[in-house]
């Protein structure tokens, strides 16, 4: 039976689990221009094209581990004088050959071939035809759709900014204005002769100073915020680090030149606009500061290129661009992480101290959100903060 | 959301344990491909397997040809897998291209693991200038030629792909009942995402530790390439394995169990 076997019209070989070839027939070896010798204990590899081997580790191998049998598989593979020899093959797992043996038989599918390519390719164009007919369609549908729920949005948004604006005048001068008198008549109150008659007075005009110091500081930050919805963002390519500098100049000018120690790694350059990213570094590391639990803050930042999908409100977009992952991290006073979704709402305020407005990451994350970017923060009480802030690395039209 | 990932993924949870065990299969297979691995952690870990969108028996109507087009679509995946699972410390096992997807994900969220186990993998399969990745250009083609090939053969693949097949579910059953059987068009397009990526430059990224199983003799990920990827990954560890092939896994199982346990428990 064996003899027949050996010179049985169908290519016939075994391997192991490890890929080495344990028995080839005599058809096998013509059709192959191989000794038994050549092959015997060789790897399965050198038998096959490159894109059959890894069609053979990645398909054909786990499909016998798993399943025992394949059926129909179609492979290349290579005789000795490098021409190529298409098959259709047939393998089983043994037992009786011990669990890890596989037989193969195969034929070779010359003409077959012929007959499948046109096949493909006509399936292909055909499928190609399909795909763009359906896709058009499916697009010419979205665009309606959208067309016509972009135009209730718009409309939606110029009735809220017109509203946002009027709030925003009213903020300005009608709020400002009583604000300044209070803070005049104060001083005048504070300067009077009358002052320290009573050693209540002194303490309650301060506290009222210190209230009209507080609301102006509100009230500053409110109109950043309201001046940040109609800013338009003015693209330049900006020096990441020079810019985190210049806030850290700043912030040292108000709190003092010992304020922080700083480690920051490589920064890579970004596009957006300078002021409003100076006002985001400077926020983002105010908030260190203010919530900082010794006499310093300790803050560390770093710096990765990320690739992220940057629609952010239409489902199913999928598009990857490259981000800057600003790691911004303190070892302040932190706060319990089940409220971070909330630290980023105006005046919420997850530690009250009296320096705290309220303002600052809702600012942080207007800024990024209108470089649409994304921003996330993660804390531990008492261990502290890492703000996360992701902005795009290119000018957005310029991709 | 949470019913709808896990559904989705196909992901399915069990074990002992409390720390996370995240399997990821690589191209050409879905989450069965473990079943030899899981058993020796079963005890110690939560075991957590899944498949990829398109692959084995998760939902194929969620595949989106743009989120897949490249390997970020797939790291996605596991990202919402955890963010669901809410995971932290988890200690993620990859093969193949999921080591890849597993650096990607860990890179954006490395808050969600532990450590990366990479089984034979490549951050760039294609040569390049002074960088050896073992394939050209043409052999992926031949690669996708040869898939496209099989799938004539395997006549329940005739049928269009992608839309409409919610109108016959009797051919989906019959898919996925084949082991590493997936829709022509997306493994097509999985093929490319994998072999045609690059990520070199994404290996001085990863914060966290990484465990290198390098196979002899793996024509898809051979040693050049596991000693590139453990000079660049910075705190990585590299075992050269006496299994061959690219898949230790599912041939030498034990070999593959005893290096993982050794680097888990050092």
């Amino acid at each position: 039976m064996i003899n027949y076997l050996d010179i049985a019209p169908c290519g016939y070989f075994s391997f192991t689990d490890n890929g080495a070839l344990q028995e080839v027939n005599s058809t096998l070896c013509l059709l192959l221009s191989y000794s038994r010798e050549d092959l015997i204990g060789n790897k399965i590899d050198s038998i096959l094209t490159l894109p059959s081997r890894i069609f053979f580790q990645t398909h054909l191998f786990p499909l016998l581990k798993m399943q025992g049998h394949a059926e129909e598989i179609f492979i290349t593979l290579l005789t000795k004088n490098k021409t190529q020899l298409p098959i259709l093959l047939n393998a089983s797992n043994q037992p009786a050959q011990g669990n890890n043996c596989y037989t193969c038989a195969f034929i070779t599918v010359h003409n077959r071939k012929k007959f499948e390519d046109e096949l493909i390719t006509a399936k292909k164009e055909a499928e190609r035809a399909l795909h763009e007919n359906t896709a058009l369609q499916a697009v010419k549908q979205e665009l309606q759709k959208h067309a016509k729920e972009l135009d209730e949005q718009l409309g939606l948004v110029n009735k809220i900014n017109g509203e946002l604006r009027q709030i925003n005048r009213a903020v300005s001068h009608e709020l400002q204005e009583p604000l300044r008198k209070i803070s005049f008549f104060t001083q005048i109150l504070k300067d009077s002769p009358h002052a320290g008659t009573d050693p209540n007075f002194n303490i309650n005009i301060e506290r009222v100073l210190r209230s009209t110091a507080r609301l102006r500081a509100v009230i500053f930050g409110l109109q950043q915020f309201m001046w940040l919805q109609d800013a338009p963002v003015a693209y330049i390519e900006i020096n990441t680090l020079s810019l985190l500098k210049d806030a850290v100049k700043k912030l040292n000018e108000e709190f003092g030149p010992a304020i922080m120690e700083l480690s920051i790694g490589e920064l890579p350059a970004i596009w957006g606009d300078q002021q409003q990213l100076e006002l985001l570094f400077y926020h983002a590391l105010s908030n260190c500061i203010k919530f900082r639990k010794e006499e310093k803050a300790y803050i560390s930042i770093t710096g990765t290129i990320i690739e992220k999908n940057h629609f952010r409100m239409i489902p199913d977009k999928y598009e990857y661009r490259e981000f800057l992952r600003l790691d911004i991290r303190d070892k302040g006073m932190g706060f319990d992480p089940r409220y971070k979704d909330q630290a980023f709402e105006l005046f919420r305020r997850l530690q009250v101290i009296i320096e705290s407005t309220g303002i600052g990451l809702a600012l942080c994350k207007k800024i990024t959100e209108k470089h649409r970017g994304f921003i996330t923060i993660d804390s531990r009480q008492h261990e502290g903060t890492t703000l996360s802030i992701m902005l795009p690395v290119r000018h957005p039209e310029k991709i | 959301m949470k019913k709808d990932v896990l559904q989705r993924n196909n992901v399915r949870i069990f074990g002992k344990g409390e720390q996370a065990m995240i399997f990821a299969h690589g191209f050409g297979c879905d989450q069965t491909m473990w079943r030899f691995i899981t058993p020796a952690f079963e005890e110690s870990y939560r075991i957590i397997l899944f498949d990829y969108v398109g692959a084995g028996k998760s939902d194929i109507s969620s595949y989106n040809t743009e989120r897949y087009s490249s390997l970020q679509g797939y790291a996605l995946d596991i990202l919402e897998i955890c963010e669901t699972l809410e995971l932290t410390n988890a200690i993620f096992v990859g093969h193949s291209v999921s080591s890849m997807i597993g650096v990607l994900a860990a890179v954006e969220r490395p808050e969600y693991f532990n450590n990366i186990i990479m089984v034979g993998p490549s951050p760039c399969y294609i040569n390049g200038e002074s960088y050896v990745g073992g394939f050209e250009r043409a052999d992926i083609e031949g690669l996708i030629e040869t898939m496209e090939r099989n799938y004539i053969g395997w006549a329940n693949f005739l049928a269009p792909t992608i839309m409409g097949r919610k109108d016959k579910p009797e051919l989906s059953q019959e898919l996925t009942e084949s082991f590493c059987s997936t829709d022509p068009v997306i493994a097509h397009q999985f093929a490319k995402a994998t072999f045609f990526s690059d990520n070199r430059k994404d290996l001085a990224k990863l914060k966290i530790p990484a465990l290198i199983l390098q196979c002899s003799e793996d024509i898809i990920a051979p040693l050049e390439v596991g000693n590139f990827l453990h000079q660049q990954l910075p705190r990585s560890t590299l075992r050269v394995m006496k299994a061959t092939g690219h898949c230790p896994h599912m041939s030498e199982p034990d070999e593959t169990i005893s290096l993982i346990k050794e680097y888990l428990e050092c």
